[in-house]
């Protein structure tokens, strides 16, 4: 099954599978590093995930992040010559992100293989969730008269160190900030 | 609810818990501490975010859990809370000798207030009515904090006194003129200039409130706060405070008052002879001054007299050294220089068939 199937085996749309995807992806990682979430029920604010730290040394004790999930699969997505993963967001999802906010906003892409069948590959005593996940500070941006395409360096892989140290300078109160700055076309 | 309002409900409960504000400069939350515990708020350069609402819910949700109070409830009734802070005071924990003074202290404001505001026909009824719906609350912690809820009262349906009826409920006069009280002794008592009992009475501080507020500002104390929370359900009107604060030197005015009202006694005189002795208007007053000589068990005394205009000029049409008879309430000091003061007059007779009454209005709350 390739990325231009719109619907799965079991019949829903592939759109809501990499939704699926991408909060598995980070499921993982929250239950690794014993960390709270919750997800909102109606998601208006561009967020789908919001995570709680407990007893950080900070001086925000129990600090949060809300994360904005994204998935794709596209080919092409992967820009090789750049090392940048790219992902189009709505004019919405972009306003949302960039304002100030008093908690930090993360957006949080998932890289996907384009055929469905390849998103887990299921061994005999594990599995595995393919690929990565990959995260973007829009904060500060500047405004948009439509939607934005969003290059992010594949060296901001979200894995547990890096979810554990946002933590810590939101902990801290220090704004998050990308790796490389201006990816924005 | 704006989420501006709702800030501003949070903050005051975390300002009378004691919590501590340790947001540094520029961050985008608000961070509140006490003890283990902490509550995010946000900026109010970010109150209209819309993560903002969701830190105020955890936030009000959050005071619920660890201080008890719930911020949700639209309280039908005035509030009163009285925090006494000091080294010597533990978080919610105070000698139990002091605490105990303390809140009789508060009960006898209440109380006296009620009293001294009540001149109609059934007072004792209305009076225990309205103390009826007056409720003690727990103490709580954050240096040491009596509370009290102050109903709403409303006279039973049975009476014909329409007295109140155009100020609202007669429970939220009573606890608008408490608090006036309470704002009113904080500034006598902080005035450099020494007041007579008489001049005191005059604004309607007696020795019972004296009394009660020394014990109330217990030995510990090192300050008092007093904060009302109005009521939404009734209008009330912009001089009536919402927090009052005392410290050590408004409570040892408080003793020296009490002391000087010890030296007084009160008399009521029916038809005392005196002279009028002067009469003067000082400039930009509202009110003229009518000096009178009389004599008491064998002691002269000067008494002078404010009155309205109307008063002053019927006055003023007799002559200085008229011989009147006056009727009313006084106030005798008995120390060195013994002294009798004017607390009220009824009526000041002029001649054998000539007598002013005269409708005193009520202590200027």
């Amino acid at each position: 099954m390739s990325a231009n199937e719109t619907h799965g085996k079991g019949g829903s749309a592939v759109c809501l599978s990499k939704e699926s995807l991408s909060y598995a992806y980070i499921s993982a990682l929250l239950a690794k590093l014993s960390l709270n979430h919750n997800s909102p029920i109606i998601d208006d604010q561009s967020i789908d995930v919001t995570v709680y730290g407990r007893k950080f040394s900070g001086v925000w004790r129990e600090p949060q992040l809300q994360l904005q999930l994204k998935c794709t699969n596209k080919s092409g997505c992967i820009d090789k010559k750049t090392d940048e993963i790219i992902i189009d967001l709505s004019k919405k999802n972009y306003d949302d992100l960039r304002t100030f906010s008093p908690i930090p906003k993360v957006l949080v892409v998932h890289h996907a293989p384009s055929s469905q069948e390849e998103w887990i590959k299921e061994n005999t005593n594990s599995i595995e969730l393919m690929n990565m996940s990959y995260w973007y500070i829009l904060g500060g941006l500047s405004d948009s008269d439509g939607g934005k395409r969003i290059r992010i360096p594949l060296s901001q892989k979200l894995d547990s160190d890096r979810l554990i140290e946002m933590l810590k300078e939101a902990s801290n109160l220090i704004p998050l900030t990308n790796l490389v700055l201006s990816n924005v076309e | 609810m704006s989420n501006k309002k709702l800030k501003d409900k949070v903050l005051k409960h975390l300002k009378i818990m004691g919590w501590k504000n340790i947001t540094p400069e520029s961050a985008p939350i608000e961070l509140w501490n006490h003890g283990e515990n902490q509550i995010v708020l946000p900026v109010d350069s970010l109150i209209q975010h819309s993560q903002s609402i969701a830190l105020l819910e955890a936030a009000i949700s959050s005071i619920f859990e660890i201080d008890k109070v719930n911020l949700n409830l639209e309280f039908e009734v005035d509030r009163v809370s009285v925090q006494a802070s000091g080294q010597n005071i533990g978080y919610g924990r105070i000698i139990y000798q002091e605490g105990l003074k303390a809140l009789s202290g508060l009960y006898e404001i209440i109380k006296n207030n009620a009293s001294s505001n009540i001149n109609i026909k059934g007072k004792t009824k209305y009076v225990n009515e309205y103390m009826s719906e007056v409720h003690m609350m727990a103490p709580d912690s954050g240096s040491m904090i009596y509370k009290a809820e102050l109903g709403l009262y409303e006279p039973q349906e049975d009476n014909d006194n329409e007295s109140f009826q155009d100020l609202g409920s007669l429970g939220r006069v009573l606890n608008s003129r408490c608090a006036k009280l309470v704002l009113k002794a904080a500034k006598t008592f902080e005035s450099s200039r020494e007041f007579s009992p008489a001049e005191l009475m005059h604004v309607g501080i007696d020795i019972k409130f004296c009394e009660a507020f020394v014990n109330l500002f217990s030995a510990s104390s090192e300050t008092l706060r007093f904060q009302f929370d109005w009521s939404p359900k009734e209008i009330v009107s912009d001089d009536v405070p919402t927090e009052v604060l005392f410290n050590i030197a408004h409570k040892e005015a408080a003793q020296k008052y009490v002391k000087a009202f010890k030296k007084t006694e009160s008399l009521s005189l029916v038809e005392q002879p005196a002279i009028i002795e002067k009469y003067s208007w000082p400039q930009d007053a509202t009110k003229g001054k009518v000096s009178f000589k009389t004599s008491l068990d064998n002691i002269d005394y000067s008494m002078t007299y404010e009155t309205d205009e109307i008063l002053y000029l019927r006055l003023k049409q007799e002559k200085v050294k008229k011989e009147v008879a006056l009727s009313g309430k006084f106030l005798r000091t008995k120390n060195k220089k013994s002294k009798l003061e004017i607390l009220s007059l009824v009526s000041i007779k002029i001649g054998p068939q000539d007598t002013l009454d005269i409708d005193e209005p009520d202590i200027d709350n």
